[in-house]
């Protein structure tokens, strides 16, 4: 992958490095760039191609036992950041780590060639293929959107230490979604892939589009509780959040978790099983190092129910007196690393989920929300309004519901209202979840 | 005073444009810097000062009616971009081009200066102020257990120029001050926002009440009860009815997601009845301190535009394209978060016209029922919204009762403007941040206290 502009910014940033160690003695350069490429279909029309091209170095300083910071998306001005990062460090927080040296790295498959060589014009004939198909299958459907995107990218990280990584990866995603807006009822069912490469075409998912319609072609009236709610692998992430967030050493550091002090306590059912990984091939959030440099790994964070570790980068990890977990991530240049967690895996559990499904009486299985991440999120309290959801009735799904919504703590019902999760898991983006069948949820609609 | 982005680069853009003279229907190329300073703190650390920077452009061709958009990181990359992006057009485009027409515009519009007074504001007078609010936070014996303080200022300089021969250069000031609050009580755990200033950085003087009453707010709710979940009356503040507004209303009257879609169009007509008599909602970017600007990303002179008259819907927000479309004037929607992002349509001030009614007049007849005050986030998809208010009471037969915590309001929005039964005299106005499409935009709220009559709200049954 060729990118003038990337190995132009990746020498300016050498040569700040050298002159950044001379004067301030630790120092850390991050050089960054990419390409991306999104093509739109909106309302079963091509309307729009796209490219994107980004390259963008960050400095990090410390100077005086003080962290400084800057960044710059021009391969020049070598002393003017030189001295934003001085004037930052003068302010900035003290360090609590030092650069680390090279380290060995594990290996994991973060690159596909086919992405890089993908032609635009192919992506665009198959777009207009599926949409062909779904006007075929499902003609009261309006294809709203589909969105096709990939891209190509380089990281180097270098600095005083020694220590020079330099990655490249790919990514893929494909979003769909078809709606059907009558007076009174809009239907609209979504699904989407994303992956390091093309693992699925359109095809497969308009099969799952057209899956979901048959599902909910009835609208059923909600009966009164107590349900279950069913969570399908496509949608454990929005509970995997709040956890993401629980186990952030930034927030475990402030005492503003739920979880501190808590490590290997039992404070979730036996049968959670969770893993931050970001040494799965292909997957969106892999990647042998973190960006700090520090080697990445797979690490559990809760086994049998119980807690086993928390997610640091280089910073909170030195404050909290621990090692680096590998998970330390650079959203802007222009600011500080922030513990983020990696591709999550959940293990499932003993039986399928068609078994499952045979003993649910009376249950709702949800597909979207509207309001996700919003509310309490450090209590873990979660409010969300169901966009779509189908209704179980006696082991079998009937129809879908409006208008209804789910409320609970997650720290509560992963601790004492998981009632059952399938054998089988499934991948959705960077997570790998099971289907999770929960109690304890209350469940409000306007009746 | 000197412009430097037009003086400096409009030639250069147009003589590398001329390549595509008589080949696009129609080619824009924007081009920006930003230079501002970030200071956060956390809890009683300054953890952080730096002082982004950003650049680059990017350039959208028409063909035949489709789009080609591509972006470039500095001008030397701006003719291949325009090949590209002439290349993808042609690609897209089957049909014919249709643009609202508009006037030609060749301006600069620089900021006031009161507007970017933080440019005269020395890093160490920031940090002196921010020193002193931290300190306040702090200083009283609480249950907090985590603060932080983020300010961040802003010039932006942004370039437009287009084949029509419009060459627009504004100058956006943007500050902002957030403090968020963090307290905690064995396994409960609380948060409040507030914001301390998004004007400039006179405004962010003089804030100590508001800090105070953060912290009584974010105390008190550690020991509230959780809100009962179910169908009530609620009356909302000015400033949660802004982001109501928004949601419930203001994503649906962007027309580009009506544009092409048959089935919306035949139930978005103009002239339908959403909502009650009583309520009016208008887009006005001329109108605020946060979500205002004078051109959109398409060099289309903002305009007022009303969207919900007495009820009935009357306009939507266009951009250029949509306005051509749905045959309506074109009212200067389009805006992109960066040089380097696509216009979307977006909205820029959300204004809800007060009423007459006072607070006292709203709580009378409720039974029960909540009055939700502050906001913490909203979100539409589709015809369905929900918003989370800060805090609340509870309205217990018209008279103000205790605190609950952890609400949250969600609605359709076909349903829930026919729910306002009374509209306040007074308005508010709040800053927000819009998402669309991964687009953040700065979004400014304008709205007086509404009374719903019944809508749900969702949490624990108890």
């Amino acid at each position: 992958m060729k990118d003038l502009i990337f190995e132009r910014m990746t020498n300016f940033g050498q040569n700040l490095l050298q002159k950044a160690k001379r004067i301030f003695g630790q120092a850390e350069v991050l050089v960054r760039g990419g390409t991306g490429i999104d093509i739109w279909f909106e309302n079963g029309e091509l309307t729009n191609i796209e490219e994107h091209q980004t390259a963008n170095l960050g400095l990090r300083i410390i100077y005086r036992g003080h962290l400084g910071i800057t960044g710059t998306l021009e391969p020049k001005g070598k002393d003017q950041l030189i001295e934003e990062a001085k004037i930052s460090s003068q302010y900035g927080d003290k360090a609590y780590f030092t650069f680390p040296p090279g380290q060995s790295v594990k290996k994991v498959k973060t690159c596909s060639e086919s992405v890089v060589k993908t032609s635009v014009e192919k992506i665009v004939a198959e777009g207009k293929k599926a949409i062909k198909h779904l006007h075929l299958k499902l003609p009261e459907f309006n294809p709203s959107l589909l969105l096709a995107s990939w891209g190509w990218g380089k990281v180097n990280i270098f600095n005083s230490n020694g220590a020079i990584l330099a990655n490249e990866g790919t990514g893929t995603e494909i979003s769909l979604e078809i709606s059907r807006k009558k007076e009174g009822d809009f239907w609209d069912v979504t699904t989407y892939w994303s992956s390091r490469r093309w693992e699925k075409n359109f095809v497969d998912l308009t099969a799952e589009i057209e899956k979901s319609v048959s599902l909910g072609k009835k609208i059923i009236k909600l009966p009164k509780d107590p349900f279950l709610v069913v969570f399908p692998p496509k949608t454990v992430g929005v509970l995997l959040d709040y956890l993401s967030v629980a186990i952030n050493g930034r927030k475990v550091n402030d005492r503003a978790s739920r979880l501190v002090g808590k490590l290997g306590q039992p404070l979730f059912d036996k049968r959670i099983n969770l893993i931050s990984s970001a040494l799965e091939d292909f997957r969106p959030a892999s990647s042998p190092f973190d960006d700090e440099g520090v080697p990445t790994s797979k690490l559990s964070i809760i086994k049998g129910g119980i807690l086993k570790n928390f997610i640091y980068d280089l910073q909170e990890a030195g404050k909290a007196g621990v090692k680096p977990t590998g998970s330390g991530s650079r959203g802007s240049i222009f600011t500080g690393a922030y513990p983020s967690t990696d591709n999550l895996i959940l293990s499932g559990g003993a039986e399928s989920w068609p078994s499952i499904l045979k003993t649910i009486k009376k249950g709702i299985l949800v597909d979207s929300f509207v309001g996700q991440g919003q509310g309490n999120v450090l209590n873990g309290d979660f409010s969300l309004r169901l966009h779509l959801g189908y209704l179980i009735d006696k082991g079998q799904i009937v129809g879908r519901v409006k208008g209804a919504g789910i409320a609970g703590n997650v720290f509560d019902i992963l601790k004492d209202s998981l009632t059952d999760l399938s054998h089988e898991t499934e991948w959705w983006g960077g997570i790998k979840a099971p289907y999770l069948v929960l109690a304890g949820i209350t469940i409000s609609a306007k009746r | 005073m000197e412009s430097t982005l037009s003086q400096e680069f409009t030639d250069r853009i147009q003589n590398i444009m001329t390549l595509l003279k008589n080949k696009a229907d129609y080619w824009d190329v924007r081009f920006g810097k930003s230079e501002g300073t970030v200071i956060s703190y956390r809890s009683k650390i300054l953890e952080e000062i730096s002082f982004p920077k950003v650049f680059g452009g990017s350039v959208r061709v028409l063909k035949k009616g489709g789009w080609g958009f591509v972006t470039f990181r500095d001008l030397g990359e701006l003719k291949k971009a325009a090949q590209k992006a002439f290349k993808f057009a042609r690609l897209v485009g089957k049909g014919r081009s249709f643009l609202a027409p508009i006037k030609t515009v060749q301006k600069i519009v620089l900021a006031k200066d009161n507007q970017k007074d933080f440019l005269k504001v020395k890093t160490e007078e920031k940090v002196r102020l921010l020193d002193f609010y931290r300190d306040l936070i702090w200083q009283s014996k609480t249950a907090l257990a985590q603060s932080e303080i983020w300010y961040s200022d802003v010039l932006v300089n942004k370039l437009f120029v287009s084949s029509e021969g419009s060459v627009i250069e504004q100058e956006f000031p943007r500050l902002r001050c957030l403090v968020e609050l963090v307290a905690k009580k064995n396994d409960v755990i609380q948060e409040y926002y507030e914001n301390l200033s998004f004007k400039n950085f006179s405004d962010l003087k003089g804030k100590e009440l508001k800090i105070k009453k953060a912290i009584e707010i974010v105390n008190q709710l550690l020991s509230a009860p959780v809100a009962e979940a179910g169908e009530y009356p609620v009356v909302m503040d000015g400033k949660l009815a802004g982001t109501f507004a928004h949601e419930a209303f203001g994503h649906l009257s962007e027309a580009d997601t009506l544009e092409k879609d048959k089935q919306l169009r035949k139930i978005m007509k103009l002239g339908r009845h959403f909502g009650n008599q009583n309520i009016t909602i208008l887009d006005n970017p001329n109108q605020g301190n946060w979500g205002n600007y004078r051109y959109d990303d398409e060099g289309v002179r903002a305009k007022k535009a009303v969207i919900l008259k007495k009820g009935v819907l009357v306009g939507l927000l266009n951009n250029r394209q949509t306005a051509a479309s749905l045959k309506q004037k074109s009212n200067g929607h389009a805006r992109a978060e960066g040089a380097q992002n696509k216009p979307l349509v977006r909205m820029g001030t959300i204004v809800v016209e007060p009423g007459k009614d006072n607070l006292e007049k709203m709580f009378s007849g409720i039974k029960r029922g909540y009055y939700c005050l502050g906001w913490l986030a909203g979100n539409t998809v589709s015809e369905n919204f929900t918003f989370s208010p800060a805090y609340a009471y509870e309205i217990i037969n018209g008279k103000l009762g205790r605190m609950v915590r952890d609400l949250k309001i969600s609605g359709n929005i076909f349903d829930t403007l026919k729910l306002v039964e009374a509209v306040g005299s007074q308005s508010v106005e709040e800053p927000g941040t819009c998402v669309k499409f991964g687009q953040r935009v700065p979004a400014g709220t304008i709205a007086p206290s509404l009374r719903l009559g019944k809508i749900l709200v969702m949490g624990v049954k108890k």
